[in-house]
């Protein structure tokens, strides 16, 4: 069976705003020129490191555009700055800065599973070299300064994305939100509130950015991680105590469906899937939860349209994804 | 404490009385008025203290210092704390007794995930911080 943290923590996200102290922040960025120099600074402080694409919005195609939003590499803010706005993104694609966004800067990375220490690493040494190209703006007493006081100070916030799936039929999340509030942390659907009940994935994050240290942040996230996958893990053994034969018929049945469909919505099938996650983590089904999830993203228009390599109609994006799928899941469900 | 504003000379009023707080950030005498009033304009960019009671955004770095007693106000509604801890631009790396408090986690972590090589890899940078900054617990 697999480890279990690797089956409750999808993945992390961290990011750190950041100002260049020299202009206005974006919303206020009226001349091209200096946005022009903007990007091109922080294009050129990050091509030494790494193979990074600079995708300039007013420049980039809306498929691409689609494709990076939907895979998280920016955010719908950066669209509202379109003529000023650019995303640097590495050749993984697990490492972006958004350039004038609400921000000058939003550096990110997303690592699978629970990794914060291994996304600030790379991180904070992304975030180095850009310090070293361009001072920042930064108050000895309020710390890194960011157009809204709410990121002030180290600019930083970390995310996880979490697989909940007894915590959720159990009826534990509403507590378990209380809880994570109480310590400071926000506990909502990974797809918007009200999202839960599909995908049983969630979002947790943490808001205070002023008199922390990043260290204590990520240490604390990654505390109260290892106790939500403990809760959880044991969330799934009473669930399977309680009707083992249920969940092996959701699990099949779900399986059982996306491997002879014909046609699947994205929808359907992030709810098969997580029936079919669920009876792999409890080890009902042989599989690989993190390769199943890497497929529910693989699986998103933007990314079927990008494999194709041509544009789709509805109905041909439901049969590759069902084609797909199906293949997929012959590889990952031994 | 040194005066909040001017960074140069001591402070000393507690600037406590306009933001309701206790023993938050202390001024001197000649940044006193500017303190508690602000300025209604930042010089530097021409941002309206109405401008960022319309967008809850600021308009640039210098506005932060420009409208003090608004800044101090939003940093108690919005936060918990009020004074940056942290990464400084010009130090780059990590503070050394905080790597090791990193170090030690992610060991642990190591441990329990049974990723016993790198846990010796890293064990070995923590014996190195050890030397440098002596092994005793800091607080
Ligand atoms: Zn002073
Ligand atoms: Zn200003």
């Amino acid at each position: 069976m697999m480890e279990l943290s690797e089956t409750v923590v999808l993945s992390t996200r961290v990011r750190l705003a950041r100002n260049f102290a020299a202009y206005p922040f974006p919303h206020r960025l009226f001349d091209e020129a200096v946005a022009r120099t903007v990007i091109r600074t922080v294009y050129d402080a990050l091509s030494g490191l790494d193979d990074f694409t600079l995708y300039r919005l007013a420049e980039t195609d809306d498929e691409t555009i689609k494709r990076l939003l939907e895979n998280n590499l920016i955010s719908p803010a950066l669209l509202s700055h379109k003529s000023i706005a650019a995303a640097i993104v590495n050749a993984e694609e697990t490492v972006s800065v958004m350039v004038n966004e609400e921000d000058h800067l939003r550096e990110q990375c997303i690592l699978p599973g629970s990794n914060v220490w291994g996304c600030y690493e790379l991180l904070s040494g992304i975030d180095d070299e850009i310090s070293k190209s361009a001072v920042l703006a930064y108050d000895e007493h309020f710390g890194y300064l960011t157009a809204c006081p709410t990121n002030i100070g180290t600019g930083l916030r970390c995310s996880l994305m979490l697989f909940l799936p007894a915590l959720t039929k159990n009826g534990l999340i509403p507590s378990l939100k209380e809880k994570m509030s109480r310590l400071g942390m926000v506990l909502r659907g990974a797809h918007g509130e009200g999202s839960e009940a599909s995908g049983f994935l969630y979002q947790l994050s943490i808001e205070v950015t002023l008199g922390v240290s990043e260290m204590k942040i990520l240490s604390e996230v990654n505390n109260v991680a290892l106790k939500i996958i403990q809760f959880e893990g044991e969330e799934r053994q009473n669930l399977f105590a309680a009707d083992s034969l249920s969940l092996q018929d959701s699990a099949l049945r779900a399986f059982g469906i996306l491997t002879h469909c014909v046609l699947l919505s994205y929808e359907e099938m992030i709810s098969l899937m997580a029936d079919l996650k669920l009876g792999v983590a409890l080890g009902i089904v042989k599989g690989d939860v993190p390769a199943l999830e890497d497929l529910s993203g693989a699986m998103l228009d933007t990314n079927l349209v990008m494999r194709e390599g041509k544009p789709l109609t509805e109905r041909e994006l439901k049969t590759k994804r069902a084609h797909y799928v199906k293949s997929a899941l012959q590889d990952i469900i031994g | 404490m040194r005066c909040c504003h001017c960074k140069k000379r001591e402070g000393i009023y507690e600037i406590s009385d306009f933001v309701g707080e206790q023993a938050l950030v202390m001024v001197c005498d000649e940044c006193l008025d500017y303190v508690l009033v602000g300025l209604e304009s930042c010089p530097t960019c021409g941002y309206r203290k109405e401008d960022y009671e319309r967008t809850g955004l600021m308009g640039c770095a210098d506005c932060y210092r420009a409208f003090l007693p608004l800044t101090m106000r939003e940093t108690l509604r919005l936060q918990e704390k009020t004074e940056h801890k942290g990464k400084k631009p010009e130090e780059g790396n990590f503070d050394l007794v905080e790597e090791r408090s990193l170090l030690k986690e992610r060991i642990e972590e190591c441990i329990r995930l049974r990723k016993f090589a790198k846990a010796h890899e890293l064990s070995k940078r923590l014996d190195e911080i050890n030397r440098l900054i002596g092994d005793k617990e800091d607080e």
